[in-house]
């Protein structure tokens, strides 16, 4: 079961985030691993309003992947582009083959307006 | 020129006092969702752009209707929340020796919004009665300078 965490992004500003996944108050150990997440208006939608191109790295904690660290940083050219609305977002991680994904976060994606561009 | 979507979403906020619970995107949701609701209302063909989230010639009076619409789901919401079961709250005053503490009465205040979501109700018939009278285009405008059928017109 993903953990819900509710996400904002500004239309023109770099988007900066940084998840820690966690199993049962442990970091989890992402080596072997690869991620994606994406950000859509509806479940359906063919679109996507954003993909967050989310990549583990290794974080002050620990060695290698253990840190458990998941980054998104989408540059504020791509941000600009993105319309304002509320949509639905989940991250997840998929083991080396390519077979089996787990979903570590999802929630609202809420996308803002910009007053100066 | 057109009206975006995240300015009526962002006028809807402030209108109505820039409330917490509430912020502009979620507003803007409800917006891109309920264009079928608005159509029905105005007998229109207003379409989302899926690639933007906007309608494409979305007007100014179509813009007032909107408004009103997304007013009237908000007082209602606020209105299923203080009657639902969340917003019951049997115990209204306690009093103990000197002190006393008067709580809010919900049921009065789910009467405000449920009378708040009934004057909005009129007020969205008024408007779409007003924009559907302005839509109106005549199929004929009969005039006397008409010549009515096997009419002989005689030349001079």
């Amino acid at each position: 079961m993903s953990t819900k965490i509710d996400i904002s992004g500004y239309r023109g500003t770099d988007l900066n985030i940084e998840f820690t996944g966690t199993i049962a108050g442990s970091t989890i150990d992402l080596s072997g691993y690869s991620v994606s997440g994406h950000a859509r208006f509806q479940p359906s939608y063919t679109g996507k309003l954003l993909d967050l191109t989310p990549t583990i790295f290794s974080g002050s904690l620990g060695a290698a992947y253990t840190s458990g660290l998941i980054r998104i940083s989408v540059p504020a050219a791509t941000m600009a582009a993105v319309p304002v609305t509320q949509g639905k977002y989940d991250i997840e991680i998929w083991n080396a083959a390519g077979t089996t994904a787990t979903g570590l976060f999802a929630g609202k994606f809420s996308m803002f307006s910009e007053y100066t561009f | 020129m057109s009206v975006k979507i995240q300015d009526v979403a962002d006028e809807i906020w402030r209108e109505i006092g820039e409330p917490s619970e509430v912020v502009v995107p979620s507003i803007a949701f409800w917006l891109q969702t309920n264009v079928g609701k608005l159509n029905s209302l105005i007998f229109g063909e207003l379409s989302l752009n899926k690639q933007d989230l906007e309608i494409p010639n979305f007007t100014e009076d179509q813009k007032a209707i909107f408004k009103l619409m997304y007013l009237e789901y908000f007082y209602n919401k606020k209105f299923i929340e203080t009657t639902g079961a969340a917003g019951t709250d049997q115990i209204l005053e306690v009093q103990t020796d000197s002190h006393k503490v008067r709580k809010i009465n919900k049921n009065e205040l789910s009467k405000t919004y449920l009378a708040a979501k009934v004057n909005l109700q009129e007020e969205i018939k008024r408007l779409v009665n007003g924009y559907r009278f302005n839509a109106l285009i005549p199929l004929d405008v009969p005039g006397d300078d008409t010549i009515a059928e096997n009419e002989v017109v005689e030349s001079t």
